[in-house]
């Protein structure tokens, strides 16, 4: 059988792209592995008042809430007795067209508070504010519907300290999860944000705002997530963290220097992924000043959140991402080989990988298998490059099980280890492929102007208790 | 043939990128087994740890809790093993860091019988930080002297964390010895937190704390004094308030005055009174707002009418800042800031007071 040239060419590139960005993540792996080996080790002393400050920073902590009436007062209870100095709470209620507001008003006694709001980023309209009678570190703002980006923009007008945490209103904390994000802060003067690790809460239990027990779901799409998590989202971040060329920052959970993300215009309401792409314009905007900066990852596990647990969700969810990604890096594509590690390699990489790999990625799979079904490729060299490609895959899944096991050790039980080992070798087998269709999906939908919108999420929060 | 063989051939009849995607698949397969194990075996080996842990805290909890007795006489201390001298050290360190007064010196005689000092000092020329980073603690709360210099190395070294916790177990060990290696680390520190050099001044006491961030004062450039001028807050020490002075009469600087203001305003001496008058006007509005604050705490029933001009300042804070000094003078009453929030001119300056009285409860 003659091969042509461009079918030959083919391979090449296919099979380049999937080495090249296995390769990628993998030495992401190991060089987020170099900075937790040591930073587990420090732990030991994190509790000695001789190794650490003795003043911490006072944070306002920011809780947008749109008709989150369910959970709203389970989430606040919890962010009441987070072991910090010095804090505030102000929950902003964008528009909610259920009682939101009336089941923050009934529990925590709140009253209207004549703020003298300063309105130093836009938002829509405020329509009231209110401070608790009892609790004096918690206020809440009742706004028009604007959107997330813009009710934290809000939140940032009213937040009174230096600092400002970002938080989803279904983000479960642990007590010193602000302790352990602000410590970045304490230990680098040049420090601007820093992120917090998020971990996936479905099957573990949770009693009154707090992680009680680790567990591991049963729904397999929930189980492939935890492996996904720790692969791309954790380990893969935390290797741009050392080199300071972080480009995300959970909006689940992050810690920022106010008056520099006010300088920097604050979240823009234009896009869907707001909280990417504060963070890259943070870099841009810093680096346009000329001064020394750090943006960095703490990898404690110190935030969980749920995630979805059926496809349609979870497909919403993630055309989303990859749209905000993509809208993300084009907003600042100035930054592209600007400088700097970021501008030089966590830029281009994600651009490169992330951002424009769907398509090569379905391109590489519909060559292959198409290529075979023409006679173009013989079926034996289909599923050698499959198995290369899928191979690669399991191998990033478990180097991250890996990595996980030797840092911070969260499934005590060595079943759990096993069944995510099984969802490491499953979510090649498909679940890699849904992914990359839903991001080749969002970015078509960026390349053609499509609005973006964020979806109803599906929650059960089944496993939540309350004493 | 068998069916290696056959393997081979055909797939030497297949093009070289074929070949590779096939070599590529075998070495992926191999690293992912050899990464199963290596998971494994680190699985076993956190069981083993922590169940030594546990053993080990199960033997020398109640010795080191029954060693703060003074009832209790004196109890003989294991041998320590090379394998649990982290753990062992770790705890008593931890428990050592909530003590105070003579239960922290049982425990260190129980450290001296166990020779725990002796592995603390050995600790400290470790490669691993945090093993050298226990030892200093420990060492601090011993008052060893033995490892000075090796503590002042690490001090010089530069590292936040490490350098800062050995700062303070010098000056632990000995106030004026300690503060006068790491005074001249707190020039060139100027990237650390504040808290963490406050945090070493705090350890040194206000009289050491005071007398060596004024000889610094002496000796350092202008741009270190507003950060040197903050730092005598931690002193807690009046004696500093003429030096502040002194250093005004001669240095005009904006951030050299904010940070003096701020300091008069903490020590609430009424004879810097004018100074803060002087500056409510000043062009640079953190100067303002440092100004407004100390009349708050200094001035009288004369600074109502600055302080009331002040609401109108552009900036918010520093229209917050007199808002609440109106409401801290004395000779202001809650019908009078009532009153100002009702009939202001400015808008702004009524919205500022409306919260200050919100945020105090009055009316």
């Amino acid at each position: 059988m003659t091969r042509s040239l461009a079918a030959q060419a083919f391979e090449w590139v296919f099979l380049g792209y999937f080495v090249m960005i296995n390769t990628g993540y993998l030495l992401l792996d190991f060089t987020a592995l170099a900075g937790i080996v040591p930073h587990m080790r420090e732990r030991v002393t994190e509790s000695f008042p001789s190794a650490g400050m003795s003043l911490e920073p006072p944070v306002s902590v920011l809780v947008p809430a749109y008709n989150e009436e369910a959970t709203v007062e389970a989430t606040v209870e919890a962010l009441l007795q987070l072991n910090y100095s010095e804090y505030e709470v102000v929950v902003v209620s964008d528009g909610s067209t259920d009682g939101t507001l009336d089941a923050l008003v009934r529990r925590f006694s709140l009253r209207p508070f004549p703020e003298a709001y300063r309105a130093r980023l836009p938002s829509q309209p405020i329509r009231g504010i209110y401070a608790s009678t009892i609790y004096p570190n918690l206020r809440v703002i009742d706004k028009e519907n604007g959107g997330k980006a813009d009710t934290l923009n809000a939140g940032i007008n009213a937040a009174r300290y230096p600092l400002f945490c970002s938080i989803d209103a279904d983000s479960i904390l642990q007590r010193d999860s602000l302790r352990r994000v602000a410590r970045p802060f304490m230990e680098d003067a040049r420090t601007v944000a820093a992120g917090g690790t998020v971990r996936i809460a479905n099957g573990c239990s949770v009693r009154n705002g707090f992680l009680e027990r680790v567990g591991v779901p049963r729904n397999l799409l929930a189980l492939m997530q935890i492996v996904e998590y720790l692969r791309a989202f954790l380990f893969g971040r935390l290797g741009w963290s050392p080199l300071n060329a972080l480009l995300i920052i959970s909006g689940a959970f992050g810690l920022f220097h106010k008056e520099t993300v006010v300088a920097a215009g604050g979240y823009r309401t234009d896009t869907v992924g707001e909280d990417m792409e504060l963070v890259v314009r943070l870099h841009r905007h810093l680096k346009g000043r000329r001064g020394s900066y750090r943006i960095t990852f703490v990898p404690d596990p110190i935030c969980w959140t749920e995630v979805p647990e059926t496809i349609r969700t979870l497909g919403r969810q993630r055309i989303r991402w990859q749209r905000g990604l993509v809208e993300s890096l084009w907003l600042n594509r100035s930054l592209l080989f600007r400088g700097g590690a970021v501008g030089w390699l966590s830029f281009p990489f994600t651009m490169f990988f992330e951002g424009f790999g769907p398509v090569v990625e379905i391109a590489g799979y519909g060559f292959f298998v198409g290529g075979a079904i023409a006679g173009v490729l013989s079926v034996d060299a289909m599923l050698i490059f499959l198995l290369a490609a899928i191979g690669m895959g399991v191998l990033l899944s478990v180097s991250a099980l890996l990595l996980e096991e030797l840092s911070f050790h969260v499934y005590p039980h060595p079943g759990q280890i096993g069944l995510l080992f099984l969802a490491a070798l499953v979510e090649n087998f498909g679940y890699r492929q849904l992914n990359s269709v839903w991001r080749l999906v969002g970015l078509t939908r960026w390349l053609f102007g499509r609005k973006g919108e964020w979806g109803q999420m599906t929650r059960s929060a089944a496993w939540r208790r309350t004493s | 043939m068998t069916r290696t063989a056959t393997l081979a051939v055909a797939l030497g009849s297949q093009p070289f990128a074929v070949r590779l995607a096939f070599l590529i698949s075998l070495t992926t397969a191999a690293l992912t087994v050899a990464f199963l194990a290596l998971t494994g075996a680190a699985r076993t080996l956190t069981v083993v740890r922590q169940r030594r842990r546990g053993k080990i805290l199960e033997l020398w909890r109640p010795i080191m809790l029954g060693s703060l007795s003074p009832r209790r006489e004196l109890l003989p201390a294991p041998r320590i093993r090379r394998t649990h001298r982290t753990t062992v050290l770790g705890m008593w360190t931890h428990l050592q860091e909530s003590l105070a007064g003579d239960a922290k010196d049982r425990l260190n005689s129980l450290a001296r019988r166990a020779r725990l000092d002796g592995v603390a000092r050995r600790m400290l020329r470790t490669p691993n930080a945090a093993d050298q980073l226990l030892a200093v603690i420990a060492l601090g709360h011993l008052g060893d002297r033995e490892k000075w210099d090796a503590l002042a190395d690490i001090v010089r070294a530069g590292k936040p964390t490490l350098s800062s916790a050995a700062a303070r177990a010098m000056v632990r060990i000995d106030a004026q010895d300690g503060l006068r290696v790491v005074a001249p680390m707190i020039l060139s520190w100027t990237d650390w937190h504040p808290s963490r050099i406050a945090a070493i001044l705090n350890e040194a006491g206000s009289e050491a704390a005071a007398r060596v961030v004024t000889e610094l004062i002496e000796v350092s450039p202008s741009e270190s004094l507003p950060r040197l001028i903050r730092y005598l807050e931690v002193a807690r020490n009046d004696k500093v308030l003429p030096i502040v002075r002194r250093v005004l009469e001669e240095n005009d600087d904006a951030e050299v005055l904010a940070a003096a203001l701020h300091v008069f305003g903490e020590f609430r001496d009424r004879d810097d009174a004018p100074l803060a008058r002087r500056h409510v006007s000043h062009p640079q509005w953190f100067v303002r707002l440092q100004a407004v604050t100390a009349l708050g705490k200094l001035g009288g029933a004369d600074d109502e009418r600055p302080l009331t001009d002040a609401l109108g300042d552009r900036e918010w804070w520093v229209r917050y800042r007199a808002a609440q000094a109106l409401t801290a003078l004395p000779s202001m009453t809650s019908e009078r800031l009532v009153e100002l929030r009702t009939s202001h001119p400015d808008r702004y300056a009524r919205d500022a007071v409306a919260q200050v009285l919100a945020e105090r409860g009055i009316a």
